[in-house]
């Protein structure tokens, strides 16, 4: 891991290394910042004064390399920064992506990208006054445009060849996880069961598989002045139904401080369709999408649930995992309310 | 006993004495002090709270095992369990996040 502290990044020699990085002739880093959020991964903003090259001038750029702490079902960088630039090909609002390194003995990998300014915030972003309508329309139309990103490209061959029905298969690796919780914990946690039962009964057909973002959400949305500036991590991306992403982005779980308001605590589901529709070509309505949201829901506690072991069993004593644990009750009782009262 | 203040009273003055002091913190350090003050408020409800009159894990233990059996077309039973399963998520949300049940 490259857990380094973010002032060593403007030493002379990584100085050089930029340079190769950024066909430079000179970089000079005149400052840095790790950047806040990022359990996964560690975001540092440099400074940088570059001689020649496709990027000379003065610039800020980020530094996006592990953290201490990783999931398995996260991206590597490589892979992040084959789905970024080809997000980025597809016209998805990203962070410029610069350059990947792979690393060496002394430094783990990391990718290089453009710095995008703007407020990430989810309870910032959802205590703002004002209508957000035509931030989630926005918001939608650039969701259309990451599933519109093709599949068929040699740099994302890492993705696989699409399942038959991605979600069936999803909703088979929560159980697998919750298992697992089960026989670490004893813990029986019947209200999960129950969801995952009233998933497997109510499970739509399949549509046409396409890039998904899988955490595509307010928190992972870069927001300057009312606009959508960047879409953000892209460790979970994969291959999906189109739907899972904006079930996960309208989930109760990503409201933040505006619980009432369905579409991410910004506003109406159907300012988010709407753009979304008129960019994919789509006819989704509010109702298509509850079945996703209780998935990104379930989701979430499966996470929780990870989260937690991680604590329990794999002595990371962190108060951020352990309390992630004590979100159970709440998700689950959101998901008895979700789900009504039968499961058939 | 214990000696007065209690274990409860003591974890809410401590709490008010953090949360107090979360202003004067810079962004990071005021994440890191809202997460102990949810953490305290969570461990004084949770010692307030009265002793369950069943054990809880036995009690969830034997609810997992009906809903696993129970018949996908047996709507009465479903309704019986739906209403367990609320009573009993309604107790553990009352500790770890009231405002969830408002």
């Amino acid at each position: 891991m490259d857990d380094r502290a973010a002032g060593s990044w403007t030493d002379a020699a990584f100085g050089a290394h930029l340079a190769k990085l950024l066909e430079a002739s000179r970089v000079r880093v005149v400052g840095s910042r790790r950047l806040t959020g990022g359990a996964i991964q560690h975001n540092d903003r440099l400074d940088v004064e570059v001689d020649g090259g496709p990027w000379a001038g003065t610039r800020a750029i980020v530094v996006r390399s592990d953290a201490a702490s990783r999931v398995a079902a996260s991206r590597t960088r490589a892979q992040e920064f084959a789905l970024l630039r080809a997000a980025s090909a597809g016209g998805v609002r990203v962070p410029p992506p610069i350059a990947f390194d792979a690393g060496d003995v002394d430094r783990a990998p990391f990718m290089l990208m453009g710095f995008v300014a703007g407020e990430a915030s989810g309870h910032r972003l959802t205590k703002q006054a004002g209508d957000h309508a035509g931030l989630l329309r926005t918001i939608g139309a650039n969701l259309a445009r990451l599933h519109a990103v093709p599949l068929a490209q040699p740099s994302l061959a890492f993705l696989g060849a699409p399942a038959d029905d991605p979600t069936r298969e999803l909703i088979a690796s929560y159980r697998e996880s919750v298992t697992t919780w089960r026989a670490r914990t004893d813990d029986a946690r019947p209200v999960i069961e129950w969801t995952l039962r009233w998933l497997e009964a109510h499970l739509p057909a399949p549509a046409p598989p396409v890039l998904v973002h899988r955490d595509y959400r307010v928190g992972n949305l870069l927001v300057d002045g009312g606009e959508l500036a960047a879409t953000l991590d892209w460790e979970f991306a994969g291959v999906g139904d189109p739907r899972e992403d904006l079930g996960w982005f309208a989930a109760p779980c990503w409201r933040f401080a505006r619980p009432d308001r369905e579409a991410g605590g910004l506003g109406e589901l159907d300012d988010l369709l709407d753009g979304y529709n008129a960019a994919a070509g789509t006819r989704y309505a509010a109702r298509d999408l509850a079945y996703w949201q209780v998935l990104g829901q379930l989701r979430w506690a499966v996470v929780a649930l990870q989260q937690a072991l991680r604590f329990l069993d794999g002595g990371e004593r962190s108060l951020e995992l352990a309390l992630t644990g004590r979100l159970l009750p709440a998700l689950e009782w959101r998901l008895l309310a979700m789900t009504g009262d039968t499961f058939g | 006993m214990a000696d007065p203040p209690d274990a409860k009273a003591l974890l809410e003055v401590a709490r008010e004495t953090l949360v107090a002091l979360v202003p004067q913190a810079d962004a990071r350090h005021q994440y890191t002090l809202r997460m102990i003050a949810s953490a305290m408020a969570i461990a004084t409800r949770e010692i307030a709270a009265p002793v369950p009159a069943v054990d809880e894990s036995a009690a969830d233990a034997a609810l997992l095992a009906r809903v696993s059996s129970c018949p996908a077309h047996d709507v009465a039973a479903q309704r019986a369990l739906h209403a367990e399963l609320v009573a009993a998520t309604r107790a553990k949300v009352a500790i770890t996040d009231p405002r969830a049940l408002a």
